[in-house]
């Protein structure tokens, strides 16, 4: 049964999610193929604080910093980033079954990838870019753009209808894989189909620090602007009507939870593929435990979310090395089990 | 003064609101009486701001309500609405306490605990205060509900000046008789204190016994409007919702009786 969590225990909460997070970091970086000692992993660290000369530099400093260093903070940006995605887009739908996967935003920022994977190039744009700044940018625009016509279609009356809202991702989704497997089949190269299939499968596999800057340009701020959104998100659990009653503006909260969401859903997706269930269970863990309040489910989940996923990438290029597991396999195995233990918890409580 | 001058609303042909006046005073409870559907949740939707009339305006003290914030109105004036939801667990107290959210910067003053400590009161939940809303009944939903709007338009120790107004739309539904009464006698508990309650009833008993005035709808129009006593007749109740209506008096309370015509 989730507790009222006094305003000093929610800050102590915090402190611990981000501990474990750091913890959990730092010990992954010394997961992998080469061993190395923690003497070595500090002095690949201190090196870079202190802006060591690259002739001065540890042995390991490729492997550590280049290598696992990006992959790591990306696991954990992502995950804070899905899993407030998922928790946004909860509250906004008012319904704890909103999901990005399931409500078919990914499905629209995939459409937007593959519109810059394969169409693009076929029209004739081609470049490094593509990768680095077309394939966000037509995820991101996908995501909204899809959110916004399922937030429409599904709300009657001012109120959320969850069967329209289940029933659009479903809509969305299928249209999705359609327009996917065509571009796929009939414009792919063989080239473009390797990238795709990659893509698709959701993998942090072979991501460098530039991917990770240009990811954390969208998240944070899109993570700050979240916080924000706490205290008129719990308004708006009663309805859009009822939240207007409250004092909070309607239009403009429901704007920036659609476009915030929607923009940190694109921006993983359109680097790391489609990663699923943590969206979905990050919030879930933290709500069960501690309640549904916004002000401190959106910050909790942030964490929780890149604690889980920085789990499943570490297992995922470890368990089956040399080669690596597809992520979206490992999130649902963590993730799954943990989900039905509380449900089955949380079941006399009707909790969800 | 929350005041409606001749408004009108409608949904695409149908019209709702037809050229309705109605003001709701400080320290006065007005109770809105109708068949279904005869607009009075649509005049309500009007009164709150969260429509814009077709013709007519809604003023705040003499000011359009349009030229106020949705804050500023929050902070003048909460609505109970005839059916809630609310799809997440939340605790009983968590749910009174976003009452409180409009007014979370501006007063430092209030005592934001005991607000909702006595709103709770009032609404007779204090005993279930911390349990979960979803594992509630409806009428128990019905009365958090009521406390929420009620510490939302708190009557604070500090009088700020500014009017406060309560719109309940239906609030006894679901409410056992009891609850029914302790409902509309906190509402005029709150009045006396200097609230502007506005009450969608459809018991013509419990206007008699807590409104000063009423408003009785009928097909967008209002078919009576003044004193509980001179509006709210058996000759009216009768022709509104086509019963036969008989006024009993005794000891000074007065009670219609309606049967089937």
């Amino acid at each position: 049964m989730p507790l009222r969590i006094p305003e000093k225990r929610r800050i102590w909460i915090h402190v611990a999610l981000v501990t474990i997070m750091l913890v959990l970091g730092v010990v992954a970086l010394n997961i992998g193929p080469l061993k190395s000692t923690w003497g070595e992993i500090w002095q690949v660290i201190r090196d870079r604080i202190l802006f060591v000369a690259v002739d001065d530099r540890s042995w390991a400093d490729p492997i550590i910093w280049n290598l696992r260093m990006p992959r790591i903070v990306m696991a954990m940006l992502v995950g804070a980033g899905l899993a407030v995605a998922g928790a946004l887009m909860q509250g906004l739908f008012r319904n704890p079954l909103a999901d990005p996967g399931l409500i078919g935003v990914s499905s629209g920022s995939a459409m937007g990838a593959v519109v810059s994977i394969i169409v693009l190039p076929y029209i004739g744009l081609t470049g490094d870019w593509l990768m680095y700044a077309a394939t966000p940018i037509c995820a991101m625009v996908g995501g909204v753009g899809i959110t916004f016509l399922i937030y429409q279609l599904s709300r009657i009356g001012g109120r959320i209808n969850v069967a329209s809202m289940l029933l659009t991702g479903i809509a969305i989704n299928a249209i999705g894989g359609a327009l996917i497997g065509l571009a796929v089949t009939q414009i792919a190269t063989a080239e473009q189909l390797q990238s795709f299939t990659f893509w698709s499968l959701g993998s942090l596999n072979g991501v460098l620090w530039p991917v990770v800057g240009i990811t954390a340009l969208v998240l944070l701020p899109c993570l700050v602007a979240a916080l924000w959104l706490g205290k008129p998100l719990n308004a708006f659990l009663f309805g859009e009507l009822e939240a207007y009653h409250l004092g909070v503006d309607v239009p403009k909260v429901k704007r920036i939870a659609i476009v915030v969401s929607a923009l940190m859903v694109g921006v993983t997706v359109g680097f790391t593929g489609g990663i699923g269930f943590i969206g979905l269970v990050a919030p879930h863990i933290i709500r069960l435990s501690f309640g549904p309040d916004h002000r401190f489910l959106l910050p909790a989940s942030a964490l929780c979310g890149a604690i889980l996923l920085l789990i499943a990438d570490t297992l995922a290029r470890t368990v089956a090395a040399p080669a690596e597991l597809q992520i979206g396999i490992l999130t649902s195995l963590i993730g799954g089990p943990f989900f039905l233990m509380l449900l089955l918890k949380s079941r006399k409580e009707m909790s969800i | 003064m929350l005041k409606a001058d001749k408004v009108s609303f409608s949904y695409g042909r149908r019209t709702v609101v037809d050229q309705v006046t109605v003001a709701i005073e400080p320290g006065k409870v007005i109770a809105l009486l109708g068949p279904n559907g005869a607009g009075k949740t649509s005049l309500f939707r009007l009164l709150s701001g969260s429509v814009a009339p077709e013709s007519g305006t809604v003023t705040l003290d003499g000011k359009p309500l349009k030229d106020y914030s949705a804050n500023t109105l929050a902070k003048r004036r909460a609505v109970l609405p005839q059916t809630s939801q609310l799809g997440f667990n939340f605790m009983v107290r968590e749910v009174v306490e976003m009452g409180r959210l409009p007014h979370a910067k501006a007063d430092k003053s209030t005592d934001e605990e005991s607000v909702v400590e006595l709103a709770m009161e009032w609404a007779d939940i204090k005993h279930f205060a911390d349990r979960h809303y979803m594992s509630l009944s409806g009428g128990e939903r019905q009365r958090v509900q009521l406390a929420r709007c009620l510490a939302q338009v708190w009557p604070g120790e500090k009088a700020s000046g500014e009017s406060t107004y309560l719109m309940l739309d239906e609030p006894t539904n679901n409410l056992d008789i009891s609850h029914q009464h302790t409902c509309l006698r906190e509402a005029r508990r709150l009045a006396d204190k200097g609230v502007g309650v506005a009450c969608i009833l459809h018991d013509f008993n419990l206007a008699l016994a807590y409104a000063d005035s009423c408003v009785v709808m009928f097909d967008g129009m209002v078919r009576a409007a003044g004193t509980v006593e001179t509006a709210l007749t058996a000759e009216v109740v009768g022709d509104v919702f086509g019963v036969n209506a008989t006024l009993i008096e005794q000891d000074g309370q007065r009670v219609i009786a309606t049967l089937l015509k």
